[in-house]
């Protein structure tokens, strides 16, 4: 890894013309509304069972999520370690501490220890919501800070997703699944680990949802100071069913399966033993669900969107929708988007 | 030593889920079925620091939940005491024994209404000279954790689940593998098996000869309104069934698996829309003398001419005398169904 930084240029001269092209590299990420199952579970390792936070993100892959912009310096090389104000990357916006963190650990990851950076990442995602504002642009900074070393080197960079769950995870100690594809399987996540806990064997049924703001008023919530949830015995039990029933859903690709696990999920995240997260009016949403023939609720657990889940199959799909907006309108909920997922 | 543990529940009770005719009918087919919560029960209690290496442990039984306590007291080198009855004959006796377990058994014949009571009142006695611990199957909430695996397998399988029908001893695999799939499925509706003389829904304690299901005592792991609907069955049904279950499914178990498919598949015929899934909890060992026997069958008076073959819809509990009963709980407290009064005819 170091002989990359020995034969690094580095004297300067690239930096010092302008008119030679610097190593840049541009990414995007995703977004994700909320997540279908997010909760503790036993793990079996070695006859022991541990027990797991871990989550399955609801992607948004057609949204717009962040955007970075990388360019590597290599005038402005130094002694750089992964600690906010000494990274050597400078990022804008400057309180865009996690993707400047990334940045850093996406170089030291790549051999380039010494190596300064500039980064720019611009995000639609509102923070707070629980649609992975931070992950996405972290996610899309650890990938533009990739592309911007294939440039440099003038070689590929292989960027596998699990290299960008720890960077990420340790950038941010707790993040989405943003890196891993949605389209052919389906991950359960561990969220504080970086760590994949059980692969399923295919993507979630395609859903389409009707995504609506339970918070907008509240102006969302600070994700990092969020006191995590406890679950009872009874709950982490029910959890490890809810995978069961989350591997017949993707079995049989089937919307109101995973719309059971959803709800099951949502109202988990209502009552757990301590530090719920309560959506307003949930109960009435509830109500809402049941009426319209919604096969499920998504809801972050750690944000303050939700969203009813509909089978694209049912055939008077976009009257049932339409009587869903209404009645979501009514409840005082800004409607946030409708779309498809996981692809 | 926890590995080699899980294995041998798994190697007890492999937890299958059997398809069966018609197609909208499965089973879960436990053979061993309280390995679950007797692993459940001895192990949290290790874990809580309630149960010590050095622990005796005591319970009542009328034979399964003995043998399941037995393998897992006998795995984790715990010293174990069972109280039960003449239920346990002495083939399953010795095979207890030989797990290292002490069986005592109550001077009462199996199907006294008050054997119960003989049972408990020997093993309060014992705890009181000895300081021993009693797992208190049909109290412990441990109990009904041990079902959530089940369930999963059976959700996992089955996927979604329209009518669970469990027979119902401690409550804690009906109400138990219920609270599970509920989570997902809230509307499944759940069927209970009791037996005449039973006092699980509302009957007076008489004597039963049918064993493995109902009790003479309430256990507190009995949560009544979680059925919709109770059916009640005599000896000569549930022997019948089990015998027509090996029949027409080439699956040798015992009378209250046979229960379990005589209820489960009359659902599957009414209603060809709903998936239902039977509980299948015990295997035929202990039976090949007696209900596998048609020697026996025949000195004991049961025929197949004799059984009913239809469920006869009761107003109330105390209305179920005999044959094949059933009767609308709807979800019910215990005391909400006896207090209500059912207008004549």
């Amino acid at each position: 890894m170091t002989e990359m930084l020995t034969r690094a240029p580095g004297d300067g001269t690239i930096a010092s013309s302008y008119s030679l092209a610097k190593p840049y590299g541009v990414a995007t990420c995703h977004p994700h509304f909320g997540e279908l199952l997010q909760g503790a579970f036993a793990v079996e390792k070695g006859g022991h069972h541990r027990t797991v936070r871990a989550l399955v993100s609801v992607h948004m892959p057609h949204a717009n999520g962040s955007q970075a912009h990388a360019i590597l310096e290599p005038s402005r090389m130094g002694k750089f370690v992964p600690q906010v104000g000494r990274t050597g990357v400078q990022v804008k916006p400057n309180h865009f501490y996690k993707c400047e963190l990334a940045a850093r650990l996406a170089l030291d990851a790549f051999g380039m220890r010494n190596m300064a950076a500039k980064l720019e990442v611009r995000t639609m995602v509102p923070e707070g919501a629980g649609m992975g504002s931070s992950t996405s642009g972290v996610v899309a900074s650890i990938r533009a800070i990739a592309r911007s070393v294939a440039a440099y080197r003038g070689s590929r960079v292989l960027l596998a997703p699990h290299l960008q769950a720890k960077l990420a995870v340790a950038a941010e100690h707790a993040c989405d699944s943003l890196m891993f594809d949605c389209t052919s399987s389906t991950i359960l996540f561990a969220h504080r680990m970086g760590k994949v806990v059980q692969v399923f064997n295919g993507p979630l049924p395609q859903m389409y949802i009707l995504g609506f703001d339970t918070g907008a008023a509240n102006s969302g919530i600070g994700t990092d100071r969020l006191p995590r949830a406890r679950y009872s015995r009874d709950q982490i039990a029910a959890f490890g069913c809810a995978l069961a029933v989350l591997e017949r859903a993707i079995s049989e690709q089937s919307v109101a399966l995973a719309g059971r696990v959803a709800t099951f999920s949502a109202i988990q995240s209502e009552s757990a033993l301590q530090n719920p997260l309560k959506k307003p009016k949930f109960d009435e949403l509830l109500r809402i669900k049941e009426d319209i023939g919604s096969a499920g609720i998504v809801v972050a657990h750690s944000g303050t969107v939700a969203g009813l889940i509909f089978d694209p199959n049912l055939p008077d799909l976009r009257s049932r929708m339409d009587e869903a907006k209404a009645a979501i309108g009514r409840l005082g909920f800004d409607i946030r988007c409708t779309f498809s997922t996981p692809y | 030593m926890a590995h080699t543990l899980s294995d041998t529940v798994d190697a007890h009770a492999p937890l299958k889920i059997v398809s069966l005719r018609p197609e909208n009918l499965a089973a879960i087919d436990f053979r061993v079925m309280k390995v679950f919560p007797a692993f459940n029960i001895i192990e949290s209690g290790l874990r809580d620091g309630t149960i010590g290496p050095n622990t005796t442990i005591v319970e009542t039984s009328s034979g399964t939940m003995a043998l399941g306590l037995a393998i897992v007291c006998m795995q984790f080198s715990l010293k174990l005491h069972i109280f039960g009855d003449r239920a346990i004959e002495p083939p399953l006796k010795r095979t207890i024994e030989e797990l290292g377990a002490e069986v005592h058994l109550v001077e009462a014949t199996a199907s006294d209404a008050n054997v119960q009571h003989l049972r408990k009142k020997a093993l309060l006695d014992f705890m009181e000279r000895t300081g021993a611990t009693w797992s208190r199957q049909y109290d412990n909430l441990g109990n009904h954790f041990s079902y959530a695996r089940p369930a999963a397998e059976a959700m996992r399988r089955f996927g979604k689940i329209d009518v669970l029908v469990a027979t119902v001893g401690s409550g804690g695999s009906s109400c138990g593998l219920a609270h599970y799939c509920r989570a997902f499925f809230p509307e499944m509706r759940l069927v209970g098996i009791d037996t005449f003389g039973s006092v699980l829904f509302g009957q007076p304690a008489s004597r039963r000869d049918l064993r493995g299901l109902g009790n003479s005592i309430l256990p507190g792991n009995l949560f009544h309104d979680a059925f919709d609907e109770i059916h009640w069955l005599g000896a000569n049904e549930a022997y019948q069934a089990a015998h027509r279950l090996h029949r027409e499914t080439s699956l040798k178990r015992g009378p209250t698996s046979g229960a379990a498919y005589l209820v489960a598949k009359w659902y599957a015929e009414q209603s060809p829309k709903s998936k239902v899934l039977a509980v299948f909890p015990d295997d035929s060992n202990r039976y090949e003398h007696n209900v596998y026997d048609p020697t026996w069958m025949r000195a004991n008076g049961y025929q197949a001419a004799l059984a009913a073959a239809e469920p006869v819809l009761v107003r109330h509990p105390l209305q179920a005398d005999r044959g094949w009963c059933r009767f609308n709980w709807s979800r019910r407290s215990l005391t909400e169904v006896i207090d209500y009064q059912p207008s004549p005819n």
